[in-house]
């Protein structure tokens, strides 16, 4: 067995124990996911107003229950997509507690791993019952949940998991030189949530606009899991904007773990 | 009276000697209120490249709200949350006591206390987005119209800092509720464009069971000279009956306290 594999399968071992340390910590925590809720309610903003122009007549084909569709969606995947860790590393660093972590036999990345996804467990259901809730009452919804379709939507999610993850790691890692990246980090999610189908659909942006916008990895935050499962892409065009958006998460990996290993050796050489 | 304006300009100028100790984000912030700008405005000529008018508003028009609801966001932001923070924290570790012993009364005192002056980024942002559209509608309000402005802009604050205080005060039973300001500035988002923009039923209810049109729309009617009257006197009724709201609910709250520490 070489080194890399014992390693791995180390790892492997740990994770149950982690992710189980973790979702305990995030049960503690369930009183503030509450206000998740309202976070998360923010979507319905612009459904609504969509809803209103498109009683006049549908918009580049949305009416007004695909909209109610989209948004609603939406605001389910982006609790799947989104998450926060930038503010955590960034503390981690400035107050040197991160030296904790590194102490230890395992690489960082997995406690903010298992933290992320434990989070996920508490905040889905939380958020999902009133989203499944919305969609039985609006008469007219349709979702495309044939399997193929619903494992397309599976791996969109979880690209754009990956993307949003990796992106902030790396964000989250600037931290070692600046006492700001929560603020690039901010920048980065209000980019995000408009160049990625959160704020308003992809469709209705100018075509040009489109082409682009599905060559960058921002959709998989919302717009290509929504579209996947409101059935407005084709699974060749589903899969082909899967790999774009993996493509990009593996470069944005290998950038945060330079950014990582250069940040990590100045911040032991700061000795704290 | 004098007493208070005397504390409340030493609050202020307190807080501008801790935010000068700490002076380099400004730059950051106003990067962030332009970004945050952007989209909102980047939002607005979407609808726009599909309809011309929305709910009777132009896109001109809507820029208005736009930054109005900046300059709301600006003021929650600036004045209003780092004191319901401060009053969370104070709870949840016990120094509530401190400000209760002060000889002064205790709502001012907690909820007057701190301001975040760097946070007049999105303030700029937005008086700048309304001073453009006005331009570009050729646009000017003559002196009845910007009195009744500033009088609608103070019911607005009078609103959001009455509701802000009512939420802050929750945490007295609540205790651990730490981001409970996020509740109006979610409900803010609604006040980024105008009420008419909405349908029914989603207007009535920003009309008149949360009054966020109040806060953005109503101000750029006037400024319009599109103003339905009953809004304006409905706004204040309302805003009038939360600050006093609050301060029932606050004295309630200190009434129930018994401090974390004894």
């Amino acid at each position: 067995m070489g080194y890399h594999t014992r390693d791995m399968l180390r790892t492997l071992r740990i994770y149950p124990a982690l992710l189980h340390a973790y979702w305990q910590r995030a049960l503690v925590y369930r009183a503030t996911y509450l206000v998740v809720l309202v976070n998360a309610a923010f979507p319905l903003v612009m459904m609504s107003i969509w809803i209103g122009l498109a009683q006049g007549g549908a918009i580049q084909g949305y009416g007004a229950v695909d909209f109610a569709a989209y948004y609603l969606v939406a605001i389910l995947v982006r609790r799947i997509t989104g998450c926060g860790i930038v503010r955590e590393i960034e503390l981690l660093v400035r107050n040197g507690d991160l030296s904790v972590y590194l102490l230890r036999p395992l690489n960082p990345v997995h406690y903010f791993v298992a933290r992320i996804l434990t989070a996920r467990l508490v905040i889905i259901p939380i958020v999902a019952a009133p989203v499944i809730f919305g969609m039985l009452v609006t008469p007219g919804i349709w979702l495309n949940l044939a399997p193929l379709n619903l494992a397309l939507f599976a791996a969109a999610c979880a690209v754009g998991l990956a993307f949003e993850f990796t992106a902030q790691y790396a964000l989250g890692g600037l931290s070692f030189w600046m006492t700001q990246a929560h603020g690039v980090s901010a920048a980065f999610t209000l980019a995000e949530s408009f160049l990625g189908g959160y704020i308003v659909p992809l469709a209705l942006f100018p075509a040009a606009l489109q082409i682009g916008l599905q060559a960058l990895p921002f959709q998989g935050g919302v717009a290509l899991p929504v579209e996947i499962m409101t059935g407005r892409v084709t699974p060749e065009a589903a899969v082909a904007r899967i790999l774009v958006c993996a493509a990009w998460v593996v470069a944005i990996a290998f950038g945060a773990r330079l950014i990582w290993r250069a940040g990590v050796r100045s911040f032991s050489a700061v000795g704290a | 009276m004098t007493r208070y304006l005397k504390l409340l300009s030493l609050f202020i100028r307190n807080s501008l000697q801790i935010e000068m100790e700490y002076r380099v984000n400004f730059a950051g912030l106003l990067v962030m209120s332009l970004m945050d700008a952007t989209w909102s405005v980047g939002g607005a000529v979407l609808f726009y490249s599909h309809r011309s008018t929305i709910g009777g508003w132009s896109f001109n028009e809507t820029l208005v709200v736009i930054g109005l609801y900046f300059l709301a966001y600006g003021f929650v932001d600036m004045a209003v949350r780092p004191n319901i923070d401060d009053i969370v924290e104070h709870i949840r570790t016990g120094t509530m006591d401190f400000v209760l012993v002060k000889p002064v009364d205790s709502q001012v005192h907690a909820t007057l206390r701190r301001y975040r002056f760097q946070k007049v980024a999105s303030l700029l942002v937005g008086a700048a987005i309304i001073v453009y559209a006005l331009a570009q509608l050729r646009a000017a309000p003559g002196i009845g119209q910007i009195m009744l402005f500033i009088v609608l802009c103070a019911g607005g604050v009078v609103l959001l800092y009455s509701a802000m205080t009512i939420l802050g005060t929750l945490s007295f039973w609540l205790v651990d509720i730490s981001n409970i300001d996020e509740f109006i500035v979610g409900f803010l988002e609604a006040g980024r464009y105008p009420s008419d923009a909405f349908p029914e039923p989603v207007r009535g209810f920003i009309t008149f069971v949360v009054p966020i049109a109040f806060i953005t729309t109503v101000p750029a009617e006037v400024v319009l000279g599109k103003l339905t009257p009953q809004f304006v006197l409905y706004g204040w009724l309302f805003a009038a009956a939360l600050l006093l709201g609050s301060i029932v609910l606050w004295r309630a709250a200190v009434r129930h306290y018994n401090s974390a520490s004894s």
